[in-house]
């Protein structure tokens, strides 16, 4: 690579705030979390109803990071899309700039912070995805995920080259725009729908993924699949 | 000719029990439907062509074809209600939980000697 990595500044750190949702992590939370933290990210966890040791293990990383770690507890599983709500309706009281959500379950490069972060904070984009490298990609999930990009083509008209994504970051104005009101995985192609809908600029940034058999376990497949598909129909027809 | 009896007899607790319903609800549509549906089974269970008239009328050949339609029809019109119904609770119900959430933001007691 000939340009130089993009490395943020405290100042840009201490305007961004992390929305993490938590579902059944208790193995994988901490690490994710702490390492946030440690690079001075301020983030709210929002454990959505698990029924393992999430919440003392979230509770735990605040002790060390208590000016960092927010936690919110749903006291029933709502699901992806609804715990990012949550998550979203928390940091805006917290007045940052940008809004970075990523995955709990430690299938995200940390370091890549700076990279998602970086169109916002130069001004070129208003909402960042990170892609992940469909090549990387076990044959199942890059399956799944073609015909997930595929559905969110003909159903929201948004072309992308990862729409199921858990890695994104947003501005306060554009999140402000956006109103999160579905419960489930399709969060990913409703985020992406909204910031067409409001114009939102939207880029690409690519990503690594850290594929561990435990990763591997949530995400998208067939049946989460065909509920996305249907509640996008519903969406389509009746909203 | 129990058959009809019979029929007739649930058809009518049905009625009734619908008929004190229409009086206590603001929207009685739906129960003004079902009154018409008993209603209907009564017609059938003493006079079985009537039902063969009504089927050729939507040019189906059988009365009991018909019946067996109008029947599946309904079942996917209840359905599909309920799903929607379920769907508005599921979302009230994530308005509750969220709404307990940012209430209860959870403070570890050190965070709260730190801040304090």
């Amino acid at each position: 690579m000939a340009q130089k990595e993009f490395l943020m500044s405290d100042e840009d750190k201490a305007n961004t705030f992390m929305v993490i949702p938590a579902y059944n992590e208790e193995g994988r939370v901490q690490p994710v979390i702490e390492s946030i933290a440690e690079r001075g990210f301020k983030m709210v966890v929002v454990n959505d109803g698990s029924t393992d040791k999430t919440l003392e293990k979230l509770i735990e990383s605040q002790k060390k990071y208590p000016n960092n770690i927010f936690i919110l507890n749903h006291v029933i599983n709502q699901g992806m899309g609804a715990a990012i709500g949550t998550g979203i309706d928390a940091v805006l009281k917290h007045n940052p700039k940008y809004i970075v959500n990523l995955d709990a379950d430690g299938q995200h490069d940390i370091d890549d912070i700076d990279k998602v972060c970086e169109p916002l904070i130069k001004g070129r984009a208003d909402a960042v995805i990170g892609v992940r490298p469909f090549e990387d990609m076990p044959i199942t999930k890059n399956f799944a995920n073609t015909v997930m990009n595929i559905l969110t083509r003909v159903f929201y008209g948004v072309n992308v080259s990862d729409s199921q994504t858990g890695f994104r970051a947003v501005t306060a104005e554009a999140l402000e725009k956006i109103e999160m009101n579905v419960q489930g995985y399709i969060v990913a192609s409703e985020f992406l729908r909204q910031f067409k809908e409001n114009n939102i600029k939207l880029e690409e940034v690519t990503i690594t993924t850290i594929y561990t058999p435990e990763t591997q376990e949530k995400g998208t497949n067939a049946i989460v699949g065909l509920k996305i598909m249907f509640n996008m129909i519903k969406h389509l027809l009746f909203e | 000719m129990v058959y009809p009896i019979v029929f007739s007899f649930v058809a009518l607790i049905a009625i009734i029990y619908l008929y004190q319903r229409i009086y206590s609800n603001k929207s009685p549509t739906s129960y003004v439907l079902w009154g018409v549906i008993w209603f209907l089974i009564i017609i059938f269970a003493f006079v079985p062509e009537a039902s063969s008239n009504i089927a050729k009328l939507f040019g189906i050949a059988r009365g009991l074809d018909f019946l067996v339609i109008v029947a599946i029809v309904l079942m996917f019109y209840l359905i599909f209600k309920l799903y929607m119904k379920i769907d508005k609770l599921q979302q009230d119900m994530s308005k509750i939980v969220r709404a307990i959430a940012l209430n209860n933001e959870i403070i570890e007691e050190s965070y709260d000697e730190e801040e304090s």
